[in-house]
């Protein structure tokens, strides 16, 4: 009766966070991996994101601009294979912010990319044309947007800005719709980042004053704040399992935390890397296998095995200063890291 | 480690496994032979195409000169890998057993290089081995003026031969070609060497257009079955790519070679991909297409022993067979099929009593289905398709519904079979029996196996019935369906829908497609209007902690979450900065939200009532200021004007003896030492007369003060000390406009002009 919206696979967990217990010892090892230095901006890289098939990524940078990478074609670059002259990874440029963009994704299903920006707004951009730079939709919102997020149906979205409140906009009709049980949250930090779960039935929030909220996606109402998750320190990013049941967190205090949707509990903390300056990330690799997240004295990316939560490996980042975001592929074994020497590195799998 | 992978190999590992068939091969390289021989063996029993593994055991029987063993190896793999380099090993074999024979020799040798390139004389590579051939037949004695004519003439033949083809080397074979006819005679030579010049271009075009096809491909793969990694499909795509380009016969030469090189294209491809059932078929397709059915039928022999599993490929030979008029020989097949009783379904008896059926007749056809019943893999469809045909096909109604009765005992708790009967039924008109068919089954059928049942009886009977018992029909099935949990209790009304079901006919419906959306959307909102309601009263009892999986919002709207879910907007608040005040402003916290404050007051569009509000709120400083404003009218006041007001107005710097703010003054790098009060307005009022307000402890302005300067990436412009006049403000407002054209405007004139890009953007 109703029409059918496109079904999502609910992918079963590699990982059941919370069945074993004692796991000590039994890290699995991560798969070598070999980096290289694909572009480069012309200010700070600050945000990458991947589209959901793996397929491209893109990068947003201080000197406002976004860059739309083709994995293939990277993958080429890294093989040497250039047939026919240099490999250029760089499929599209846009140039249409006024401000540094903050964070970026792609639509579910149609070649549509998103930005958020310092300059108070969320602009659309179409990578199928080869020509079009600028946006074909704007956004306003009244704040700095920190984060954004599609519906998996790509119907709606939500942004994270300064307002303590996650924005939820359909797409349509432009509308913007906020929580109507916000005011009984007394929550008055801004929201570093917002991330969808699987299906849309929840999304979760990191916000400026430590704490982790998870929403209702259907009704919108906080159904569990998690106050102070990382102390008095930044939330600085929160993203669910594939399979809905646990959250992921990274905050300024130097942890990391993988919590239960379902009860709020802390399940795991990834301890061993320093991040308390950058708005740093930690995230899964396309198993669920391993945590990646940086370290910033250090200037390396520190891999946990995300069940015996040891860390398994430490690599140089080979950025000049540490990396500001670490972002993983979720269909293979690549990453993408970018920082403020304004260098995109690609790392992937050593084969 | 050869025996740790042979161990492994027996057991659950993946037999397939390339790397550790690469170290064994390694290892047995070292090995005598003797030891190395089973190695080998089971190697190629594993990857049979394998030509390198076979190259490396013939050729470690050649280094201790068995040559019984070799001849043996070689019989055994040269017809099914058709690599140039285990054909050359093959020749240097056969020349160096021939060596020593005298003119029997030569004549064997002779032959077996006939042979070869029969048979891989059309690869890319095979240039050396024409070579080869041209030299061995020159360096042939020759006693007599005869046989010297004799020689040289077949020296011509191979020479025309190879330069047709499109090898790697053909053109260094026109080059010895040319030279050739050139020493044996200047007269003739012209004539041949024009004929054939154009033979030899088009070879030379088509050479390069091939390469481009046979680049593509990994020569080194070894055959393993599909498991669908992205080089694999490359690989695959790669190979249909040449196949195709060589059945175009782009050098337009005669049929019989142009379908001797697809031959032998598919034959090299199979030993790659001889996992693959599509490649197998096609070739046999192919040549049943280009009038060799006898290959065909080989080539689906050797099929089915690559992949002895595939029903699918027993299915296209039977087939193949079948219409070539073989009978027995597809009915073998379809014997061989049945006798592999592990996996024989119905799906296999109904083909089989179908074939017998077209094949050998009623009688046949009838005996198989009586054996069929008894087997205990036999399915409710095995009937079906019996009684179907032997309703359509045998015109025996009677038969058809002795069948159907028979299966009926032993499936009335199918709902399929239930089905079929009842469409059987009706199309012999026997509504009686149709009726008490389906008052037998659904006597029987529990409910949530019967919606599919009451579905047909509810059609049934608006075909068949009158009025009334289509709805006292419909009516029933209500009742019996509203017992299962998934419809609902809400389902036992009649609707408008039910309408729209009953009235609608075919395509044909008595309502706009509007309508029956509103319909639907209607129907599914009365659906929730009971069920969302429920979790948001349990919110109140703490119903998060006592379920494990604490959404249960949505787990119970939706079926177990493989759904996305949508966000029910009419249960959020419209957020409209523009025309409403938003529920936050009470407390703007940042520069960012203090800003749209003011454009929010500049705007003018805020309710009297709204700004004293946010008067109320804010420090007294800041509120003197804002008095001090001049009303404005449009959407965005004058910025000069604003900011000669702001330099005017003499705000009291309050709060300046607080510990914090003195702490944080030290922290932020924007304000200037010099406490001149004019120049440092703006910093002075953002982090004084606003934001401070807020900070409830120094540890917070700490933070973000700290985090501002995190955010300003690089030691750009942003963070150095705000410049002290108008007339410079708007000096460097400028000069960054030009200077950063990529940004198209003044981008990072920081956060005070913020409000003025928002407004102009919009």
């Amino acid at each position: 009766m109703l029409a059918g919206y496109g079904m999502v696979h609910l992918p079963t967990n590699a990982v059941d966070f919370s069945a074993v217990q004692d796991t000590k010892g039994s890290s699995k090892s991560f798969p070598k991996h070999e980096t290289r230095h694909v572009s480069e901006h012309k200010n700070a890289a600050r945000c990458a994101r991947f589209s959901p098939d793996g397929r491209f990524f893109a990068t947003g940078s201080t000197d406002t601009s976004i860059k739309l990478f083709e994995v293939l074609k990277v993958k080429q670059m890294i093989l040497g294979d250039g047939r026919d002259g240099p490999i250029r990874p760089v499929v599209r440029t846009f140039y249409d912010h006024l401000q540094p963009i903050n964070d970026l994704d792609f639509h579910p299903q149609n070649t549509i990319l998103i930005s958020g920006a310092k300059d108070h707004t969320i602009k659309f951009f179409d990578f199928s044309k080869t020509v079009a730079r600028r946006a074909f939709r704007v956004i306003q919102d009244t704040h700095n947007v920190r984060s954004v997020c599609f519906h998996p149906s790509g119907e709606y979205l939500l942004a994270g800005t300064d307002h303590p409140i996650p924005h939820l906009y359909d797409i349509n009709t432009f509308k913007c719709y906020l929580s109507a049980n916000a005011q009984d949250l007394n929550a008055n930090a801004g929201i570093n980042q917002v991330r969808y779960s699987t299906t849309g039935s929840t999304y979760v929030t990191a916000s400026k004053d430590g704490s982790i909220r998870v929403w209702d996606g259907v009704t919108a109402q906080c159904v569990r704040s998690i106050i102070g998750a990382h102390g008095l320190a930044e939330a600085t990013s929160a993203s669910f399992t594939k399979d809905q049941r646990f959250i992921l967190s990274c905050g300024k205090d130097s942890s990391i935390k993988l919590w239960e949707v379902g009860t709020g509990r802390l399940v795991k903390q990834y301890l061993g890397a320093i991040h308390t300056h950058l708005r740093c990330q930690a995230v899964f690799n396309e198993t669920e296998e391993f945590i990646l997240s940086v370290d910033e004295p250090k200037n390396e990316v520190v891999i946990w095995d995300a069940l015996t939560a040891e860390i398994t490996e430490r690599l140089p980042s080979n950025h000049i200063g540490a990396p500001r975001w670490i972002e993983h592929s979720p269909a293979e074994a690549a990453f993408v890291t970018c920082g403020n020497d304004r260098s995109v590195r690609f790392w992937k799998e050593t084969l | 480690m050869a025996e740790e992978l042979k161990g492994g190999s027996g057991g659950t590992t993946d037999i397939y496994n390339v790397e550790a068939a690469e170290i064994l091969a390694n290892e047995a390289l070292l090995l005598p032979i003797s030891e190395a021989a089973p190695i080998y063996e089971k190697l190629l029993s594993t990857f049979p195409t394998a030509a390198k593994y076979w190259k490396q055991y013939v050729e470690a029987y050649m280094a201790v000169n068995n040559d019984e063993a070799t001849k043996q190896i070689f019989s055994r793999c040269l017809l099914n890998c058709l690599q140039i380099s285990l054909w050359r090993c093959y020749i240097r074999f056969i020349r160096k057993v021939n060596e020593k024979k005298g003119t029997d020799g030569l004549e064997e040798t002779k032959k077996a290089f006939d042979f070869l390139l029969s048979y891989v004389g059309s690869d890319i590579a095979s240039g050396p081995i024409w070579m080869e051939y041209i030299t061995f037949l020159k360096s042939m004695p020759a006693t007599t003026v005869q046989i010297e004519s004799q020689r040289m003439t077949s020296v011509r033949k191979v020479y025309q031969k190879a330069i047709v083809i499109p090898t790697h080397h053909v053109e260094q074979l026109w080059k010895e070609y040319e030279s050739f006819e050139n020493s044996v005679s200047r007269a003739l030579a012209k004539g041949l060497l024009s004929e054939y010049q154009s033979k030899f271009n088009s070879a030379k075009a088509v050479y390069r257009e091939r390469k481009k096809y046979i680049d593509d491909i990994d020569w080194n793969m070894l055959a393993i079955p599909p498991t669908g990694s992205s080089k694999e499909e490359q690989q695959c795509m790669a190979w249909k790519r040449l196949i195709a380009f060589e059945k175009g016969n782009p050098q337009r030469i005669d049929a019989t070679s142009a379908n001797r090189r697809v031959t032998f294209t598919y034959e090299q491809c199979l030993m790659y991909l001889y996992h693959y059932p599509d490649i197998w078929y096609d070739y046999a397709t192919w040549h049943a297409k280009t009038g060799s059915v006898d290959s065909a039928v080989k080539v689906f022999q050797r099929a089915l022993k690559a992949l002895p599993d595939s029903e699918l490929l027993r299915y296209a030979y039977a087939e193949l067979e079948e219409s070539r008029g073989a009978i027995q020989s597809a009915k073998k097949i379809y014997e061989s099929l049945l006798a592999n009783s592990v996996n024989v379904t119905s799906l296999t008896h109904i083909q089989f009593i179908r074939f017998l059926r077209r094949t050998e007749g009623i009688e046949a056809a009838k005996k198989y289905f009586l054996d069929a019943r008894k087997s205990p893999s036999c399915t409710y469809h095995v009937f079906v398709a019996y009684a179907t045909m032997a309703f359509c096909l045998d015109k025996d109604a009677k038969m058809a519904h002795s069948v159907f009765e028979a299966g009926l005992n032993k499936f009335m708790h199918e709902p399929g079979y239930i089905l079929e009967y009842a469409d059987f039924l009706c199309r012999l008109n026997d509504d009686r029996n149709v009726r008490a068919l389906f008052e037998r089954a659904l006597s029987i059928l529990p409910p949530e196996e019967s919606v599919e049942v009451w579905k047909r009886f509810t059609q049934f009977e608006q075909t068949y019935g009158d009025l009334s018992s289509m709805l006292k029909v419909e009516q029933r099935r209500k009742e019996a369906l509203s017992r299962t949990a998934e419809d609902g209790s809400s389902a036992l009304e009649n609707t408008l829908y039910d309408v729209v079901s009953r009235y609608s006919f075919m395509d044909l419906w008595p309502c706009s497609s509007k309508d029956l959306d509103h319909l639907a959307q209607q129907e599914w909102l009365a659906k929730n209007m009971n069920k969302v309601d429920k979790p948001t009263l349990q919110n109140g009892s703490s119903a998060l902690e006592k379920a494990p999986v604490g959404l249960a919002t949505n787990n119970k709207v939706s079926p177990p979450s493989t759904k996305v879910v949508l966000p029910d907007t009419s249960r959020m608040v419209v957020y409209d900065p523009r025309q409403t005040k938003g529920p936050e402003f009470s407390a703007p916290s940042s520069v960012n939200s203090s800003t749209s404050t003011l454009a929010l007051l500049g705007a003018g569009t805020g309710t009297t009532q709204g700004i004293d509000e946010i008067l109320k709120v804010l420090s007294p400083p800041l509120v003197a200021f804002i008095t001090q404003l001049p009303s404005v009218k449009g959407p965005s006041p004058d910025l000069d004007v604003v900011l000669s007001i702001l330099l005017q107005s003499s705000i009291p710097v309050g709060n300046i003896g607080k510990p914090a703010s003195s702490s944080q003054q030290v922290l932020t790098g924007p304000v200037p030492s010099t406490s001149d009060i004019s120049g440092s307005s703006w910093s002075r009022l953002n982090q004084n007369g606003s934001a401070n307000r807020l900070r409830r402890d120094g540890q917070l302005g700490k933070r973000k003060d700290l985090e501002r300067q995190e955010e300003d990436d690089t030691t750009t412009v942003q963070s150095r000390p705000l410049p002290q006049d108008v007339f410079r403000l708007r000096q460097i407002r400028k000069s960054r406009g030009v200077s950063n054209p990529q940004t198209g405007s003044a981008a990072s004139g920081g956060s005070a002009f913020s409000w003025e890009q928002s407004i102009s953007t919009d």
